[in-house]
């Protein structure tokens, strides 16, 4: 939700999303091919900064997104710097640290940051339905574009029902006990199971009644000034590229 | 009456789990009119309306458009669909994008208009509706009053000739019913025929000039405008109450506070005009006697 709103009001919003997914996949190219610890880490910051201070997100906000998908990449870094080997002593299982996978992990945690901090600038600066928008642009499957697109429209109505639902069953007292709140969630579980379905039912209904034939089109958003971004995203990108492969 | 453009000849319909839909309808739309469908809740409005795009197709009977019975096949209906625009009660059934823009563009583009000529017609109905400035926000940060006025936009970008909206005016407070109001009268002044199904027995005695009543999937009762005034008793044998404004001018009528008038006043600020009126009347008078 907090990447939801501010990709709608930061100050990137307009620029072409061509020009930004350049640059991410630049950045992603990047961090693959640096072998350097410090220019991963280096990338991590400056996209971080680029987010930011350039498209205007809060450090708060961003930080607020940024450290949740660290525990994950902490448990992966820990999978590599701790080897568990059995011994023939009283305790089977020796755990310690290996000194000799410290570089990869090293390199691990900055590649991972760099991916993580490209991702975020994209998904703090560009809204979901411009994302999709520039996917229908690249080709991408119709298919998986509109399970896209109905997908990301149907979280919004099943989250308020889902709200709608759980206020309800409070006022009487659905979640009083811990046994209430468990019989409440899964009474709420299976109104809203019938409830995709017969929303489903209702929105194809109006797709056919706008003379919908099976693709579902839309207009895409007009960008202004998109040449001079692609050139400026593209040059960053590539910079960022030469200076991974000549680092 | 002349070539109406919708029509129902002895439609049948039952639902697949067995409860009646329509049974042996029979009415007609005039062109250009504004016909409201009264009825209770479950008398078949909604269902009438799925029969009018061709949703739905009757068991028995013909749904006619422009005097030709419907063809269901495929590019038949998605032509009939261009021509006849359905709004429906719930706006989150309807609303495919989360981007406003994009939802309106989806009819136009079903259309197979050009880039350019489905930006125009998006840009001129979100204006149409007061949504201009919206055009930029998502969809589920709308609320509900104006998510109603996307579903209404992305029908009105289709430019159809017949606008058929399923309860309008439930959920929305007044000032959006004003504005609603507003722009119904916009459409009909373009020669666009509006039919709204309601059960809102004041908002149809002001607006309608054709009347269709529904009762348990049948057609009780069809009248136009001249024969309203006559027919409230049966109007409200049928259920559905009696206008205010009909009642209140029949009351200060027989009280003798307001002269009979050649055409009844329909809606309130008329009624209220006509007491205004008479007041100022009975003020001059009195002081005259003075």
């Amino acid at each position: 939700m907090l990447i939801e709103s501010w990709a709608y009001c930061n100050r990137w919003r307009w620029v072409h999303p061509g020009a930004k997914g350049l640059l991410t996949l630049l950045a992603f190219i990047s961090a693959f091919v640096a072998t350097q610890p410090w220019f991963l880490f280096a990338l991590a910051l400056g996209l971080a900064m680029l987010t930011m201070v350039g498209a205007g997100i809060p450090l708060q906000y961003y930080l607020r997104v940024f450290v949740p998908p660290l525990g994950f990449l902490v448990i992966g870094a820990a999978t590599l710097a701790i080897s568990i080997r059995s011994t023939d002593s009283l305790w089977p299982v020796a755990i310690a640290w290996e000194p000799s996978q410290f570089p990869q992990v090293i390199r691990l945690c900055g590649r991972s940051l760099a991916c993580l901090t490209a991702l975020l600038f994209l998904a703090f600066t560009t809204p979901m339905t411009d994302l999709i928008a520039l996917l229908r642009r690249l080709k991408m499957p119709a298919i998986l574009l509109e399970i896209m697109t109905l997908g990301y429209r149907l979280v919004f109505v099943f989250l308020s029902a889902a709200q709608d639902i759980t206020t309800a069953q409070k006022a009487r007292l659905g979640y009083a006990t811990v046994r209430a709140a468990r019989r409440s969630l899964g009474n709420m579980v299976a109104v809203l199971a019938i409830q995709v379905w017969q929303r489903a039912a209702a929105l194809e209904r109006a797709a056919l009644s706008r003379a919908n034939d099976g693709p579902l089109l839309f207009l895409d958003n007009e960008f202004t000034g998109s040449r001079s971004c692609f050139a400026v995203s593209g040059a960053g990108g590539l910079t960022l590229l030469l200076l991974a492969l000549l680092l | 009456m002349t070539n109406p453009i919708l029509a129902l000849h002895e439609v049948a319909f039952t639902y697949p789990e067995g409860s009646v839909g329509l049974q042996n309808c029979t009415l007609a739309i005039p062109r250009g009119s504004r016909t409201a469908i009264l009825g209770v809740n479950g008398s078949g409005k909604t269902t009438l309306c799925l029969h009018l795009n061709g949703i739905l197709r009757p068991q028995a009977g013909e749904v006619l458009f422009d005097g030709q019975p419907l063809d269901y096949s495929r590019r038949a209906l998605k032509t009939l669909r261009s021509q006849v625009g359905l709004v429906f009660q719930n706006p989150e059934s309807q609303l495919l994008s989360a981007s406003v823009r994009e939802d309106v563009s989806f009819g136009p583009m079903n259309l197979g208009l050009e880039p350019h000529e489905v930006r125009a017609r998006v840009e001129q109905a979100l204006a149409a509706v007061g949504l201009a400035s919206l055009a930029d926000k998502p969809v589920h940060s709308l609320s509900f009053g104006q998510k109603k006025r996307v579903c209404l936009a992305g029908v009105l970008a289709m430019q159809p000739e017949v606008i058929i909206l399923d309860e309008p005016f439930s959920g929305l407070d007044i000032p959006m019913q004003r504005d609603l109001y507003a722009i119904l009268a916009d459409l009909s002044l373009l020669g666009i025929t509006l039919v709204i199904c309601s059960h809102d027995l004041d908002f149809a005695y002001e607006w309608a000039d054709h009347w269709h009543i529904l009762a348990a999937g049948k057609v009780a009762a069809s009248w136009d405008l001249q024969q309203i005034p006559d027919v409230l008793p049966q109007v409200a044998l049928l259920g559905l109450g009696t206008p205010k404004v009909a009642e209140l001018y029949r009351e200060l009528l027989m009280a003798g506070l307001i002269p009979p008038l050649p055409q009844p006043p329909r809606s309130h600020a008329e009624l209220l005009a006509e007491i205004r009126r008479a007041n100022r009347k009975i003020i001059r008078h009195t002081a005259a006697a003075r």
